[in-house]
């Protein structure tokens, strides 16, 4: 098996960031990495097969790497292994769970070196936006629920272990309550049996404090689940950097527990604190369907078609809009509205499905910083 | 949830063409304000035959009106087909893509049909063209069924809401697992738009492993507030065949509507009233947009 495994790595990878026997040579993917040729990189993690074995061979050869040069230039060289790791973990084509243990050993890896170099916030930023991608509310945070840390241990507390490095950091503590919004969410769906990650959201029902099972098997009703999501973003709201996002999740949790005139609230002051076309989108789509399920039918056309002049085609927005014209009679504006969307959908992915992948959008900011930092 | 009466929604007539007035639907045709009505009755699996128009109860937003025409003439179909693309249909997706091609084999010249693909974003690959013109669904190979998430009942509205000609039938016919997890139309926001749906639903199940509750499925029931019902994928072609062998028979009621306003949506209800008529089950679209 070991044999057949270094031989596909073999054939798959560069000549250069490979071994004449097989294996990887970590000190070569890390050099690369040095040097800036990430995309190199990139292509000769993306064609690794087996996860765990390029994990033990970075382990390996990272110690002697990082060992080389001169002592100032250790913390950098311990970050680029690091980013090495986790750029595998994203671009691996396996499931998750064989991926996760490349960032969890990298997340060890760096919190061995104390105290941290500024840059090294980018790199938890970025694991934190992947964990998040993968919904692997366990990873993040242990457990949503008491009592469950101890049996997951402390390797998977993820967000705990980046606010214990950079504790001013609000992002983390926004991604504390993402998760337990994935928790609350993903209900019936466990990430462990699922081909993908997916999150559940229910904006348009009725009351949702129904009982349902959730990831833990457990039954709780969801106004309890999300307790904890509310209390950390409450604390949030007046946090400028993320003050918008807070609210923005305040109002969505609000819309989801059957109180909308709260959301709606919440969406107002999201729209007051950003620019940000993602969050902007978002705040009058939901602002729409909360006013929608208050009966201001005319309110919520307005905020529906707000959020298409941010993003045109957007597909929720759409369908909001459509289904509300379409019940007022307006037939022929629902079809029409429909019509063109399905001609010209919007090329980007809808805000309203990335919303539940928390920082998962802002990869591609993060690892540039993160690289860019490292040069 | 409130279910609307299910005499009124799943309207069938089936009938032969002994229908009395059959010879006016030339003139009648004519007529700018003339609203064609197909309509089916069945007894259990069996038609319903013979039937006249005085037999029928026709209302248009709850006034009677009087049918002056009726006919066995064929109405054409246009059929919305819409394919789930996610990784759980994906290794199912050439059995699929025969499926529809057997079922669009069924139609004829007059039928029209259009492909939408239902993944993080609804596109419509392919526009309501007539089916002889040989839809092709290659382009359900250029995507990359791992890269998406369902989203059916987004997709299912947008779908429905689809103006169709009032003379002509509108079919959605939707390949999905039925499992949703990245729409932002719930289960119930669904229900109203099926009930007001101009259009009959059918859902192609196709099987997944992935384990889910039963409630967060539901789509059968949709699917029957629009007159159709959920089936597996595999007996798809099968019950899209003997659909339309039913439609293909519908009576045609023709009416000019009075005592209610010329524009806008008008509900509709029909009912058979003659003797043992409870037992029938009717179905026929739930109004009309007058212009």
């Amino acid at each position: 098996m070991a044999c057949s495994l270094a031989v596909a790595v073999c054939v798959l990878l560069p000549p250069r960031i490979v071994h004449a026997d097989g294996p990887i040579l970590p000190a070569a993917l890390f050099d690369s990495y040095e040097h800036g040729q990430y995309d190199s990189v990139v292509n000769s993690l993306a064609a690794v097969q087996d996860a765990e074995q390029l994990a033990t061979r970075l382990e390996r050869g990272a110690s002697d790497w990082v060992r080389t040069p001169e002592a100032s230039a250790i913390p950098r060289r311990r970050l680029i292994v690091a980013a090495v790791a986790l750029e595998g973990a994203r671009v691996m084509r396996a499931d998750w769970r064989v991926r996760r243990p490349l960032v969890e050993w990298a997340c060890a890896w760096l919190r061995t070196m104390t105290p941290p170099v500024p840059a090294e916030r980018w790199w938890h930023l970025a694991a934190i936006s992947l964990i998040e991608t993968a919904s692997d509310v366990r990873f993040l945070i242990g457990s949503h629920r008491e009592g469950f840390r101890v049996e997951y241990g402390d390797a998977w507390n993820h967000v705990a272990h980046a606010e214990a490095r950079f504790p001013n950091e609000p992002r983390f503590r926004l991604a504390e309550a993402v998760a337990h919004e994935q928790a609350a969410g993903r209900l019936a769906y466990p990430i462990e049996q699922t081909p993908h990650s997916y999150g559940i959201r229910v904006i348009e029902a009725g009351p949702v404090g129904s009982v349902r099972a959730d990831i833990d098997g457990d039954s709780t009703p969801l106004a309890e689940t999300l307790r904890p999501a509310v209390r950390l973003l409450s604390a949030l709201q007046a946090t400028d950097a993320v003050a918008a996002e807070a609210h923005l999740r305040l109002g969505s949790i609000e819309l989801n527990l059957d109180q909308p005139a709260e959301a709606v609230s919440h969406f107002e002051a999201t729209e007051r604190s950003t620019t940000d076309p993602f969050l902007l989108y978002l705040a009058s789509l939901l602002r729409a369907a909360s006013l929608n399920r208050m009966g201001r039918l005319a309110d919520a056309e307005v905020s529906y078609r707000r959020a298409l002049t941010i993003l045109p085609y957007a597909q929720s927005a759409t369908t909001g809009l459509a289904m509300l014209l379409f019940l007022d009679h307006r037939r022929i504006e629902a079809s029409a509205l429909v019509d063109e969307t399905l001609i010209h959908p919007h090329k980007d992915d809808d805000p309203f499905f990335e919303y539940n992948f928390g920082d998962g959008r802002l990869w591609s900011r993060y690892i540039a910083t993160l690289r860019a930092s490292l040069q | 949830m409130t279910s609307p009466p299910r005499a009124l929604l799943i309207l069938t007539i089936l009938a032969t063409g002994s229908f009395t007035g059959q010879s006016q639907q030339p003139t009648f045709l004519g007529r700018a304000d003339a609203v064609l009505v197909d309509v089916s009755v069945r007894m259990g699996h069996k038609p319903v035959e013979g039937l006249q128009t005085q037999d029928f109860d026709l209302r248009a937003d709850g006034v009677h009106q009087s049918i002056e025409a009726v006919s066995a003439a064929s109405i054409p179909f246009d059929v919305s087909l819409v394919v789930e693309a996610s990784p759980l249909v994906a290794e199912r997706t050439e059995r699929l893509k025969a499926a529809a091609r057997e079922m669009i084999a069924a139609l004829q010249d007059t039928d029209r049909i259009r492909l939408i693909v239902c993944a993080k974003s609804v596109r419509q690959v392919a526009p309501m063209q007539p089916a002889s013109a040989g839809v092709s669904l290659d382009d359900l190979d250029t995507i990359d069924l791992f890269a998406q998430n369902p989203t059916i009942r987004n997709c299912l509205v947008d779908a429905l809401v689809w103006q169709v000609d009032p003379r002509r039938r509108h079919f959605v016919v939707a390949f999905t697992t039925t499992v949703d997890t990245m729409s932002m139309v719930s289960r119930d926001a669904l229900v109203p738009v099926a009930e007001a749906a101009d259009a009959i639903l059918y859902i192609a199940k196709v099987p997944t492993a992935l384990r889910t509750l039963p409630s967060d499925h539901p789509l059968a029931e949709i699917a029957e507030l629009t007159g159709g019902e959920e089936v597996t994928f595999t007996d798809m072609v099968k019950t899209f065949r003997e659909l339309l062998a039913d439609m293909r028979q519908a009576y045609v009621l023709g009416f000019s509507p009075q005592g209610v306003a010329r524009q806008g949506w008008h509900e509709i209800t029909i009912r058979v009233v003659k003797p043992g008529a409870e037992k029938y089950m009717v179905r026929a679209r739930k109004g009309y947009f007058g212009s």
